[in-house]
Order: structure tokens, then C-alpha cells, then sequence
């Protein structure tokens, strides 16, 4: 009779129990920082579109350090007060950070949007390109804590050849030419300036213009030239003769081909998938390859996308997150296209009517398969008065049950809604649990701590290329656990929106206490071979 | 929301005039009951410069008047001019809220003024439909569901109004996440437009794009596969029809309902989904030349 009550009581359960849950520990890491957008009444486009986050490890001491871009004043796009600084925290260890950015010297300058970490160099120390409003920024790690602004020397200033600087929003590197240089991706959003904001309102309330008030912008493509400099091959390369309304890049070599190819999501406009030809030019294939639109065959307000292998078929998928009434496509790779899967896989019924900015494809619970994030919030910050939505919005996490994904929000610990926009992935205590940092709105940011509790294994991988890129960006790991299907993941810190994450390869492995065998194919094409590698640990690989 | 599909519901709301106060308006009555709208709308504002302080009706007689001869900013002014002298005038509120929803769904005055009117016609199904939909349209959707089970009461027989009703109550409940409430209503819409002389497919579509996103794509062909038999013409249903048969991997069938798609889709967005689906599908079966036809077409447009 009890045992039947209690049949009954499950039979009336809502959502199965959450096995994915985050601690918000800002409050006691010592991290400080408030990402000023400057809000004014003139509702300057650029105040709802900032701003981005990473997370790398800037010393080399084995944790993952956060950066933080920042808004400036406006109309001046003036960061002179500090309170508009970027903001640097170092990774004390025991999840508490401290602020390093003035002994760094990474105030940074103008009104920041994006970040992108990678060794460009290889030195064997993580850069940073940030990208922004009035200005671009190239700062070389030196490897003793601070870093030199080398923009100008790089030729990365992001100076359009005839639209001068454009509004930069993300950024990303890769390898396209395999040349053991990671190269540099430009992501564009739209012209725009102060002087010439278009005024929009809803029943004379003024709010922030739909990007339909705006031209798009070209995308740019810098080629390493192994010296320092950087060439722009955007015209050449093909990338350039697109214009979008860009916001996140992702990497992922979709054919197999051997050659990194880019996913572009626009706003308002159809998505980008350039596909590498190899020869250092690009074919946009997103119509062909099924990635341009929504199921509805209707452009979405693109925002952060993921490029990764969500079904352990081996191939990246695409996830792109967008705005309230599109539902965030998951494309599921079938070699040459995509299939949309948003409704079958139960994206669409726990995405719809929601709007986020960063996203992520990460294996949280270590379960062997690859779950979904998204850093949820309206774009307009009066939304409660414009279209009676509310403008902060609670995080989103959807878990992979193994094709179909169950939304876990509710239990996961995000705590209260809040204008959040960039995520950035990786793992800050090495616990070998995914976290994320988001940026919020005029707010501290959320560091958000994996503290799920199932006892599944995990792997991180480490990449040191030699002859490839020192990062080891782009190179694609395929691991066969002792139990359980193969598993692939690549190296990328390009993810979500405007934000840089972990450069280390993650695996979750279930109940697999070793892997049989783990082979990096490294940019170069050169395969590696591991056998009989020990789950729980951190594995640094050097590009033999 | 399909915004398009509440725009369309709404038409079929019949407008209602109030009645005259003046000799003239007489006289433009009979005009507009002859279809001579411009003829009535000169006599009314003759009549209403020479005596503002006239019924609600007169005023709701001209907004009718420019409505028919779409002048919409005219016809609102008009409706407005009346309401500053009969602010609780139910029918003028109804009628001017109407009109500035049909302009700008998001009009927070239509909002008030369909609020107004509703408590002003307690009994006026028409009114709490309007205003549901409204609600509904601005994500106030308890507010909207109220509207809609009040419009319900009272819409007695009218199995067109029913469904209707029964549409936004599905797409309100579905908004607010209680999809078992949502189902219900869609079904209940479902099984009244299925019966009528002329179902309409838009609110049928409803029903199956909500199951679509409960990932129950063997319940939603079954609605889909029933809207083509009575609108085989519709666009929409023959593309989710496609896009199905290509998921099992029947592609040459998923092309040609998609062509059928191509062929009768009579909306910019069902024209270029239908493109959309044919470039990739042709591009997945190899046959590049077809494929890149539909994305010349994409790319043009």
C-alpha cells in the first residue's frame, strides 16, 4: 500500500531529480568586479550588448585565472575612472581569487566587448585579444605577470580598409592554414556611433533599437605571420565578403577534412559556416549545410553558439542560443550537413520563450555525455515595460540523457534571475568538474561551482603542441573509456558569446576508471596514441 | 506568438456603431450602408465641426467610416475625439481599441482601452476575445487567459468564436509552461475546427507546432497529415510534412511535399523556410545543382 502511495507520489514529480548543480561562490572568492555598462537615457546600443569573460591560466601555476572586459562612459567611450577597468584575478587556489589587474597592466582601454585567450606566439603563455567598441587591444603575456599592449606592431587594431573601426563584439583563434600559428577571427556586429544613435521607442518609452536599425558589418580575418604581425586576409580568405550582424564564433573541423571551420551566429540574420577549403579561402555553406536558420526556416536572433560533439558520434554539433520565441538550435552533425534536432531533442520545449547570451556545451555531470548552457536575460533592460517579460532571467542548463535533454534549471542552484550575458567554461578547481563564470549586467558576476555530486569520472587534457600551435587549439581527441561508447571532444577556447574558455580538453566518463585508449589528432594531422590512461586527472600531452 | 494568426481572428470581429445624434449623421449613415464611406466621413465631420458634442455613435460611425477607407490614423483620431467627450463609451473604447491594437500590438492604450470596454460590456463576447488576445500578445497571459474563459462564457453556439477562443487559451497556457493546460485547450480548438464549413489551418497548426516542441512528433503528423486533407493548399503543413518524411530518411517524398510547400506558400517567411529545406536536402542527396538554386533564391531575397 505504501510502496503504491509512493508510485503514485513520483507519478506526480515534476522533473526528475537534477544531477547537475552549481554554488555561487562570488561572495567569498574575492572577486569584486561590477560590469559597468553606462547606461544612459539615449539607450546606446552598445550598453546591452557587453560583455564578455575568460577564464585561463595566465601563470602557468596550473589554475585557471578570470578576466573580466568592462563598459567605458558614453558617449566618450572614455575608461579612464576605474570603475570602467578590466579586471584581472589571479587564482589563489581554494576558489579565491585576487586583483591583479594594475601589476598586470590590463586596465585595457575604450569600451570593451569580447575576449579571446590563446599563446599566439608560442611562448607558452596565454595573450589575450580583446575586442571592442572604438578599439581593438592585443596585449603579449610576458610571462612574469604582466603584459604589453602590442596592437599596433601586431597590426590588429581592427581597422575595416573602408569602414574604419568597426563595432568589434567577440573574437576567436585557430589555426586555418595549419601553419602552427593560431590566427585571428574579427567577429563584427554593426556600424554604429553615438552621434548617430537611431532614437526607438514602444508607446514613447524609449528603449534599445532592434538590429534591423543598424548595417551589418564584415567579419576579419588576421593571419599569424609568425613574427608578431598579423596580416588581414579577410578579403582573400573569403570571410569578408559576408556581411552579418555577427556575435559568437566557434571552431570545429565538421567535415573531417583536416581544416578548422567557423560558425558565425548573427543577430537578426542568418548564421555563417564557413568551411576551410584548405587552400586559405572559405565557402559560407550555413543554407546547404542546413545551419542558416531555425526549424521554421526563420533567422534567430543569434547570440553565443558551441561547436561539439553533443551525441558521441564523433562529429561537432552546433548549439546557438538566441531571443524569446526562436528556441535554441541544436544542429546534429550527419557529415556534410546538419539535422535540426531543437524539437525531437526537447530543446525547443525547454528553451522556448526564453533569451540568452553565452552558451556552452559541457559534460557537467561527467555522465560520458556533453549537456548544455545558456546565460539567460532579455536584451532590453526595461523589458518589464516595453513587453511585460522580465529582464533578468535565470540561468538555463539542459542535461543529456543520450539524444533527448532534460532541462535540470530549476535544482541546478543558479539562484536569483539577473542581466547575465558572456559565459566562460573550465574548470577553476581542478576538480575535474565543469564551472562557468557569467557576467552580469551592472552586477557582480556569477562563479558558478560544479558541485555535482555523482560519482562519475572524468579526464582533462592538457595539450602542449610542439610543431603545431603551442595551445594545441584545434587538435580533436577521441578517447574509448573501459565502459561505455567512444568519446570526442577538440581543443577551443572560442565558446559562447564574446568569452574565452579553458583551452584544456574535458571528458566525463561515467563509470570508467581508465581509458583504453586516447588519440590526439593534432592540427598538423599527426596522430598520437596513449593507452591505458588513469580517469581523474589532469594529463598534460606533448605534441610528440 | 503568431502574431499574424491573432491579426487574422481579429478581422473577423464584427464593429459596432452607436446611435446618431445628429440630422447629418442620418444621412451618412445611409451613405456607409451604400458603401459611399468617403461621402459619409465628409458629412460627419461637417456635422461634428459644426456640433462636437455629439454621441458616442457619431464618433464611432466616422472612426468606421475612415477605417473602411483605410485611413487608420484618421479613423483613431476620429475614435479618440469621441472618447475625450465619452470616456466610458464601451463601444468607442472597443472599437479604437481595436483599431490601435490591429496598428501595434504592443499599444499599451489598447491595452487600456480594451480594458475599459470590457468592463463597459460585461456581456460582449467580441470585447474579452479582443482583449485576450491583446494580453496574450504582451505576455500578460493571465490576464489573458481571464479575458478568454469570460469570452468563452458567453460565446454560446458560435463554434467559430470557440475555437478561436480555445486557440489563445492554448497558446497562453503553453506560454506559461503548463503544457497539460495548454494541450487541453489546443485539443478542444482542435475538435470544434475540424467540424466547421471552413476549418482554418492557422489555428490547426497550432496544435501540432505544440506538440512539435513537446517532442511528440507522431501525434503532431497526425494533426499535420489532417490539415492537409482539408487544406492540402497549406504551405506550413506540407513543410512540417517534409521536414518528417526526410527524418526518416524518405527524402524524394520530403522533397516533393517541400515543392508543394514552394508552390503554395503565399507569405515571405513560408517562402523562404520552403527554399531553405530544399537547398539543404537537395545538398544532402548530392544533387548541388538544385541546391544551389534555392540558396541563389535565399541569397537575392
Amino acid at each position: 500500500m505504501i510502496k503504491l502511495l509512493i508510485l503514485c507520489l513520483y507519478g506526480f514529480s515534476a522533473a526528475p531529480l537534477s544531477t547537475i548543480r552549481f554554488e555561487n561562490i562570488v561572495s567569498q572568492s574575492g572577486v569584486a568586479f561590477v560590469l559597468e555598462n553606462s547606461v544612459t537615457p539615449e539607450k546606446h546600443q552598445i550598453e546591452t550588448m557587453i560583455g564578455g569573460v575568460a577564464v585561463f591560466d595566465y601563470n602557468n601555476d596550473g589554475l585557471l585565472d578570470i578576466y573580466f572586459v568592462n563598459g567605458a562612459t558614453v558617449p566618450a567611450l572614455d575608461k579612464s575612472g576605474a570603475r570602467y577597468s578590466n579586471r584581472l584575478y589571479k587564482n589563489n587556489g581554494k576558489l579565491v581569487f585576487t586583483d591583479v589587474t594594475e601589476s598586470a597592466g590590463l586596465r585595457g582601454a575604450g569600451y570593451g566587448m569580447g575576449i579571446a585567450a590563446a599563446d599566439y606566439d608560442n611562448d607558452g603563455y596565454q595573450d589575450l585579444f580583446l575586442a571592442g567598441v572604438n578599439r581593438n587591444q592585443l596585449f603579449h603575456n610576458n610571462g612574469d605577470g604582466t603584459f604589453t599592449d602590442v596592437t599596433a606592431r601586431a597590426g590588429l587594431e581592427g581597422l575595416h580598409p573602408s569602414l574604419g573601426k568597426t563595432w568589434s563584439i567577440s573574437a576567436g583563434w585557430f589555426d586555418y592554414d595549419n601553419d602552427g600559428y593560431l590566427d585571428l577571427l574579427v567577429i563584427n556586429y554593426v556600424r554604429w556611433s553615438p552621434a548617430n544613435e537611431p532614437v526607438c521607442k514602444v508607446d514613447k518609452i524609449r528603449t534599445y533599437c532592434s538590429p534591423n536599425s543598424y548595417k551589418g558589418e564584415p567579419n576579419m580575418l588576421f593571419r599569424n605571420q609568425g613574427d608578431g604581425t598579423f596580416t588581414d586576409v579577410s578579403d582573400r580568405s573569403g570571410i569578408g565578403k559576408h556581411i552579418g550582424k555577427g556575435m559568437g564564433a566557434a571552431f570545429a573541423d565538421y567535415d573531417d577534412d583536416g581544416f578548422i571551420d567557423v560558425f558565425v551566429s548573427n543577430d537578426t540574420f542568418r548564421n555563417f559556416l564557413f568551411h576551410n577549403s584548405g587552400d586559405g579561402t572559405f565557402t559560407e555553406m550555413a543554407i546547404l549545410a542546413g545551419v542558416a536558420y531555425n526549424e521554421n526556416g526563420k533567422s534567430i536572433a543569434g547570440m553565443g553558439a558551441d561547436f561539439r560533439d553533443v551525441d558521441n558520434d564523433g562529429k561537432p554539433d552546433i548549439f546557438v542560443v538566441g531571443m524569446a520565441g526562436d528556441t535554441f538550435p541544436l544542429f546534429l552533425n550527419q557529415g556534410r550537413q546538419f539535422a535540426d534536432v531543437t524539437r525531437a531533442a526537447g530543446v525547443a520545449r525547454a528553451t522556448h520563450g526564453v533569451t540568452a547570451w553565452g552558451a556552452g556545451i559541457f559534460d557537467f555531470d561527467n555522465d560520458g555525455f556533453k549537456d548544455l548552457f545558456a546565460a539567460c536575460a532579455s536584451i532590453l533592460d526595461n523589458s518589464e515595460e516595453i513587453d511585460h517579460l522580465p529582464s533578468k532571467l535565470s540561468n538555463k542548463v539542459l542535461r543529456n540523457l543520450g539524444g533527448a535533454f532534460s532541462d535540470m534549471s530549476a535544482g541546478a542552484g543558479f539562484g536569483q534571475p539577473a542581466a547575465h550575458r558572456g559565459a566562460a567554461f573550465g574548470d577553476l578547481n581542478n576538480d575535474g568538474r565543469i564551472d562557468v563564470v557569467v557576467t552580469n549586467l551592472n552586477a557582480k558576476p556569477d562563479i558558478l561551482i560544479n558541485r555535482s555530486t555523482a560519482s562519475h569520472h572524468w579526464l582533462l587534457v592538457n595539450l602542449i603542441g610542439t610543431r603545431s600551435n603551442r595551445d594545441g587549439l584545434g587538435a580533436r581527441i577521441k578517447i574509448t573509456p573501459g565502459s561505455g561508447p567512444p568519446l570526442s571532444n577538440h581543443a577551443s577556447t572560442s565558446v559562447g558569446y564574446s568569452s574565452s574558455s579553458d583551452r584544456r580538453v574535458h571528458f566525463g566518463l561515467g563509470s570508467a576508471t581508465m581509458v583504453k585508449e586516447l588519440e590526439i589528432t593534432w592540427p598538423n594531422g599527426k596522430r598520437q596514441t596513449l593507452r591505458e590512461v588513469k580517469a581523474g586527472q589532469i594529463l598534460t600531452v606533448r605534441e610528440e | 506568438m503568431n502574431a499574424i494568426l491573432i491579426l487574422a481572428l481579429m478581422l473577423a470581429a464584427p464593429a459596432q456603431s452607436g446611435p446618431p445624434g445628429l440630422a447629418q449623421v442620418l444621412a451618412a449613415k445611409d451613405q456607409a450602408k451604400q458603401g459611399k464611406f468617403a461621402e459619409a466621413a465628409e458629412i460627419l465631420d461637417r456635422a461634428l465641426a459644426a456640433e462636437p458634442n455629439a454621441g458616442p455613435g457619431v464618433y464611432l460611425l466616422l472612426a468606421d467610416c475612415r477605417a473602411n477607407l483605410n485611413q487608420k490614423d484618421e479613423a483613431i483620431a476620429a475614435g479618440e475625439r469621441g472618447l475625450k467627450l465619452h470616456p466610458n463609451s464601451g463601444p468607442l473604447s472597443k472599437r479604437v481599441g481595436e483599431m490601435l491594437f490591429q496598428q501595434n500590438y504592443t499599444s499599451k492604450r489598447a491595452g487600456e482601452l480594451l480594458a475599459k470596454a470590457a468592463k463597459a460590456l460585461p456581456n460582449d463576447p467580441a470585447t474579452h476575445h479582443l482583449r485576450g488576445q491583446w494580453a496574450l500578445l504582451n505576455h500578460l497571459e493571465e490576464i489573458a487567459i481571464a479575458a478568454e474563459n469570460r469570452a468563452l462564457a458567453l460565446a454560446g453556439s458560435n463554434n467559430l468564436a470557440r475555437m478561436q477562443i480555445y486557440t489563445v487559451l492554448g497558446l497562453a497556457e503553453d506560454a506559461l509552461k503548463r503544457s497539460l493546460r495548454a494541450e487541453a485547450a489546443f485539443r478542444r480548438a482542435w475538435e470544434i475546427n475540424r467540424k466547421l464549413p471552413a476549418p482554418n489551418p492557422d489555428a490547426a497548426l497550432e496544435l501540432a507546432l505544440f506538440l512539435l516542441r513537446q517532442s511528440r512528433e507522431s501525434d503532431a503528423q497526425k494533426v499535420v497529415d489532417s490539415i492537409v486533407a482539408f487544406a492540402p493548399n497549406f504551405s506550413p503543413a506540407r513543410l512540417e510534412r517534409a521536414k518528417r518524411l526526410a527524418a526518416q530518411g524518405e527524402m524524394e517524398k520530403a522533397l516533393g511535399e517541400a515543392n508543394l510547400a514552394l508552390d503554395h506558400a503565399d507569405q515571405p517567411k513560408t517562402l523562404r523556410a520552403a527554399h531553405a529545406f530544399l537547398a539543404k536536402t537537395y545538398f544532402a542527396l548530392g544533387r548541388t545543382e538544385e541546391a544551389t538554386s534555392h540558396q541563389n533564391w535565399i541569397e537575392s531575397h
